[in-house]
């Protein structure tokens, strides 16, 4: 099997990256927003591994794992607060939630 | 406290001397400290303790009088602490013959008006008597001052009290008079910071004056930063085009506020320049003193004629302000020793008649709740004491000899002349013709500036005080009580006694002046012949006889 | 590795044990005695504040992983007296509003607060992601907890921030993850080679730009009015405060420590930023009428003040953006509670709200008149000497264009500064009788009066020590 040359790799990553900024921007949907993010910093993680790999060191592994630790608690937080939002006001979308829309 | 860490502490302060001049400007302010925390149910409470505080200030600054050597060169009674020595920001305060008359002028007048206000300020006399004390301070600060620093935050501090004096006691378009004057003033300020910031980094870290005097300046930053510090200064005297704010902040503020506003305010203006903006750019003052010359004397013409459009009278006090303070700007362009002993003098003067008008203008107000010329007419049939007073106190606005404004006008004159005529400094080779020029048609329309003023005072006096009584209101008025009259008659005692005998006023600043004037008025002449000089040139050179064949 | 090397951590290793005593002892506590919680956190923070002093924190942890000395110690007494000041604040209404989640509060704050305790002493990314984490997440939740009791308002302004703050942290992420890759490794000192190539500056600018988000520089300021208005006024004065110290703290560790190399690239932008962040906070704050709308943008305002100083560079400018942050405590975190407690009196949150604050009670309206000043630079209180040393930093490093624009938006900053004064000074309100205030936010009050007008008279102790701790920046 052919090793993947990294710039195939950091372009997919600066892609998804992009993909993930642009929805946050875009979608009106809280959950897909908080999804986006999550997307962006898998970005993240990858470009980290694909370094790691290519150089063949162990650190860009280890802050892949801070990363998602992190990104887990911050998804957690998110959709308490998305749920949160929903009891009171029975919708998922920000052009109905008033704050949001600025 | 142990007594050597005392000795130890003003050593370094002072000297070993007694700080004055420190326990002077920060009195005032300590007075407003224990004011805050009397109840400010107790309006007779603070009344007094405002009054302590500024009498007392008052003695401290008798003190001052008492130590000052009128034949020493130089600042005296100098206190000398490091502030912020990380910064190289001094206290460094002391008094010369340039400072010390505000300084008399400024505790003299704070208790009069303090006790003018017991009629004139009804409500929250807690923080008016807090603000008082602090402006109090302020101003001290500010003429004692000659670390750039230290002068600046002092300059600052001011602004709040009037800021709220205005806002809280003002008349009915106060809001909008006092932002009008915060901005103003502010903006100038801000731009002298910079220009002050510039210079401590030119200066190699230190605000001290007499250090920033010798820092080697280009002839273009000279402009700059004079333009800079002169902006700030021209927009406090204020000198045409600048003077917009003053009227509405007079028309709006309280007695108390017009008087100390008039009275001291903006005298430091005027100090501002004398002290710190021609000392350390006079290259720069060379090139702007035609330019100070001429606002001066279109604010000296402007001011009155808009004083005698005026149909209230505080306006109208207030324009004059615009126009007597053109005659002191005047003098300070011409920089002579005439001219600017004129010019210190006549600040006082000013200080002294319009306070004098915008207390007397406040007590009609307090008894008719207006002050449209129209609404009176003759009432010195009902109010001879005070029509006496207001009388002389015009008298002293127009410059009549035996009152203080005469001995002003007259040195400034005198002095703007004698330069006009001889300029005795000057190369002989003809240099310096436009600026003498320069300088006696201002001195010539300034004169009719005086014929002016007299005329819209006096028919001002005639409509207010004379003929019949036209409105039934006027003739229940009651005269002057006798705090009233104290106070008028306080200052009336001293506009007479600087007009009789102005000798005492005059000694006080002269051998300030005349060290002033010695160094800085060649390196101005300098700039001004060279420029005059190539003028000239040019215009011998277009007007050079043909050759003859 | 032994306990004793962590000795340098040991300011945020306190603060984490008291976040779960506080948990700890949430749990065993009865509920009518919960508002012990208060004050036992608040007695840490002056604890952990004393022992600042009192305990060597100098040192390298893990082999320069983490790295103690004057400049983390510094910073850490500025965020833990933010902290101190703004659970004195808060105590009663937090007692009060959310009488059965107390617990949860304190250890969430601090929790926030062992992150950017810790945050300035990094010197390597994965502690650094650890610590900038630690510091954001409690704060979305903080910022979650519903203004008024009843629980109806859903927590729209805390989604809002916790949206925008993690798409801005995984800009941040991305830089890092950029800059590590191409480095081979995580410490701050070896990430940007002496000669960066473009991507090297790409990264620069992503990272430039998630900090941005963090600390409210226009434009990428959105959130902070929104968070600002829609949050619990005691959380808005720790958020508005400590998180822009510790987000400051991160920036000048990774720009001026991993980038001096890359300055070609992140200066011209942040000059822009500080242009649009001055322009921006001031012209918008003149209209506003909801106070707490009107201070989110004078601290956009102000944040662009601060970063002067920072775009005044190395050590000098650093040193007066210390300055200025802990003069920026004081003045905000007081005017915040002043907004609280006339909030709290049942006025609302509106400039008119605070009309005839001098005659109803004095003191207060004293305080505001100080705390205005000093976010307005005006002398004798210390926000002058903060403007004043970040305009002497900028001048010093050749920003004259700077200074003059920064003393022109000071001039426009008096507008909206005035108008809260005018109320408070000059308008007529119709309720009579003083503002009522809580003992603890009295003294909260006081403390950050006598902090501005102390720092006014004599600010030269702390101009020595922020120069000081800069020095263990480097």
């Amino acid at each position: 099997m052919t090793a993947i040359p990294l710039a195939h790799l950091l372009i997919l990553a600066a892609a998804l990256f992009t993909l993930g900024m642009i929805g946050v921007m875009t979608r009106r949907n809280v959950l897909v927003m908080l999804m986006s993010v999550e997307i962006m910093l898998n970005a993240v993680n990858l470009t980290l591994v694909a370094f790691s790999r290519y150089h063949g060191w162990t650190e860009g592994h280890v802050l892949a794992f801070f990363i998602i630790a992190v990104a887990a608690a911050e998804a957690a937080v998110g959709l308490a607060m998305v749920l949160a939002v929903f009891r009171l006001k029975q919708t998922v979308y920000v052009d109905e939630l008033k704050l949001l829309k600025r | 406290m142990d007594g050597t860490f005392t000795q130890a502490w003003l050593q370094t302060v002072s000297g070993g001397g007694f700080p004055t001049l420190t326990v002077l400007t920060l009195l005032p302010m300590l007075f407003a400290i224990f004011a805050l925390f009397i109840p400010g149910e107790l309006g007779f409470a603070h009344k007094a303790m405002s009054l302590v505080g500024s009498l007392i200030t008052g003695l401290v600054g008798l003190v001052v009088l008492g130590q000052f050597d009128r034949g020493a060169v130089g600042l005296q009674m100098v206190d000398n602490f490091n502030w912020i020595p990380s910064l190289g920001v001094r206290w460094l305060v002391g008094v010369d013959g340039l400072s010390l008359p505000y300084v008399l002028l400024t505790v003299g007048l704070t208790p009069i008006v303090l006790i003018g206000a017991w009629s004139a300020i009804e409500k929250r006399w807690k923080e008016f008597g807090i603000a008082m004390l602090v402006l109090e301070t302020g101003m001290l600060g500010s003429l004692v001052a000659t670390d750039l620093m230290t002068f600046y935050v002092f300059w600052e501090i001011m602004l709040v009290p009037m800021f709220l004096i205005i806002g809280i006691w003002g008349g009915k378009q106060r809001i909008a008079a006092t932002v009008k004057f915060f901005l103003y003033t502010m903006f100038g300020s801000l731009l002298m910071l910079v220009a002050i910031l510039y210079l401590y980094q030119k200066g190699g870290g230190t605000f001290v004056l007499s250090q920033l005097a010798t820092v080697q300046l280009s002839d273009k930053e000279q402009l700059w930063l004079f333009g800079a510090f002169a902006l700030a200064f021209m927009i406090k005297v204020p000198v045409f085009p600048f003077h917009t704010w003053l009227p509405d902040a007079h028309t709006e503020a309280p007695t108390p506020g017009s008087v100390i506003l008039a009275g001291v305010l903006l005298k430091l203006g005027t100090y501002g320049l004398l002290r710190f903006a021609i000392p350390l750019f006079p290259a720069a003052m060379g090139k702007a003193s035609p330019l100070l010359a001429v606002l001066a004397t279109i604010g000296i013409v402007f001011g009155a004629l808009m004083a005698y459009v005026q149909t209230d009278v505080k306006r109208l006090v207030a324009y004059s302000s615009v126009s007597h303070l053109g005659f002191v700007m005047l003098g300070i362009a011409v920089f002579n020793e005439e001219a600017l002993q004129g010019a210190i003098l006549q600040g006082v003067n000013h200080g002294l008649s319009t306070g004098a008008l915008f207390l007397l203008v406040g007590f009609l107000y307090e008894r008719r709740h207006t002050r449209a010329i129209s609404d009176f007419g003759g009432i010195a049939k009902t109010m001879p004491v005070y029509t006496a007073f207001f009388v002389f106190i015009t008298m002293s606005s127009v410059a009549l000899p035996l009152t203080n404004g005469f001995v002003g006008e007259f040195l400034i004159f005198a002095g703007s002349f004698k330069e006009g005529v001889q300029s005795s400094i000057l190369p002989p080779d003809g240099g310096g013709v436009a600026w003498r020029t320069m300088v006696l048609t201002c001195a010539g329309v300034a004169t009719l500036g005086i014929v002016l003023g007299a005329v819209y005072m006096l028919s001002m006096v005639r409509r207010v005080f004379f003929g019949p009584i036209t409105n039934a209101a006027n003739e229940l008025l009651k005269d002057l009580t006798w705090r009233e009259r104290f106070l008028v008659g306080t200052i009336s005692a001293f506009v007479l006694w600087i007009g009789i005998a102005p000798g005492a006023m005059l000694r006080l600043s002269e051998t300030t002046v005349h060290a002033m004037v010695q160094p800085i008025r060649p390196q101005i002449q300098q700039v001004r012949s060279k420029a005059d000089f190539q003028r000239e040139m040019r215009n011998a050179a277009m007007i050079r006889p043909q050759p003859t064949r | 590795m032994s306990l004793a090397d962590l000795q340098p951590l040991m300011l945020g290793l306190i603060l984490a044990c008291a976040a779960l005593l506080v948990l700890l002892v949430d749990l065993v506590i009865k509920p009518s005695g919960k508002p012990i919680l208060g004050w036992l956190t608040a007695a840490i923070l002056a604890g952990t504040l004393v022992a600042s002093w009192l305990l060597p924190l100098e040192g390298e942890v893990q082999a320069g992983v983490w790295q103690g000395n004057l400049w983390s110690t510094f910073l850490a007494r500025v965020m833990i007296s933010a902290g101190l000041l703004a659970v004195l604040g808060g105590l009663d209404y937090v007692a009060r509003v959310w009488p059965y989640r107390q617990g949860e509060f304190y250890t969430l704050l601090l929790f926030s607060l062992t992150g950017m305790v810790l945050l300035p002493g990094c010197r390597e990314l994965a502690a650094f992601v650890v610590c900038f984490e630690l510091m954001g997440i409690p704060i979305y939740v903080l910022a979650a907890y519903s203004k008024n009791d009843n629980g109806k308002k859903p927590p729209e302004a805390a989604l809002k921030l916790l949206l925008i703050g993690a798409a801005s942290t995984a800009l941040t992420f991305f830089g890092a993850a950029l800059l590590v890759g191409m480095a081979g490794s995580s410490r701050f000192a070896e990430l940007v080679p002496y000669e960066p190539g473009p991507l090297h500056a790409v990264a620069a600018l992503l990272l430039l730009a998630g900090m941005a988000f963090k600390i409210g520089v226009a434009p990428f300021h959105m959130w902070v009015p929104d968070t600002y208005e829609g949050s619990p006024t005691p959380v808005v004065a720790f958020l508005s405060v400590a998180p822009k110290v510790a987000g400051f703290a991160a920036l000048s560790s990774i720009f001026l420590i991993a980038m001096p190399t890359l300055a070609h690239a992140w200066r011209p932008m942040l000059w822009l930023l500080v242009v649009v962040t001055m322009v921006v906070g001031n012209l918008v704050a003149i209209p506003q009428t909801n106070l707490k709308r009107l201070m989110a943008f004078s601290g956009v305002a102000q944040v662009g003040y601060i970063l002067l100083g920072f775009l005044g560079g190395a050590e000098f400018g650093a040193a007066m953006m210390l300055f200025y942050l802990a003069t920026y405590v004081f003045a905000n975190i007081g005017m915040f509670l002043i907004v609280h407690a006339v909030a709290e009196a049942g006025e609302g949150e509106d400039i008119v709200s605070l009309n005839g604050l001098a005659r109803r009670s004095p003191w207060l309206a004293l305080a505001l008149l100080m705390f205005l000043l000093s976010l307005a630079g005006i002398p004798f209180v210390a926000g002058f000497w903060a403007k004043f040393y970040v305009f002497t930093a900028a001048w010093r490093a050749g920003h004259g264009e700077m200074v003059l624009l920064g003393a022109l938006f000071a001039t426009v900053a008096l507008f909206y500064y005035l108008g809260v004064a005018r109320a408070a000074f000059v308008n007529k309100s119709a309720i009579e009788g003083p503002v009522p205030v809580k003992r603890p936010l009295a003294l909260a009050i006081v403390v950050c009066l006598l902090g501005t007008v102390g720092l006014g008279a004599w600010p030269n102790p702390l101009v020595e020590a922020a120069l000081a701790a800069v020095q263990g920046l480097y």
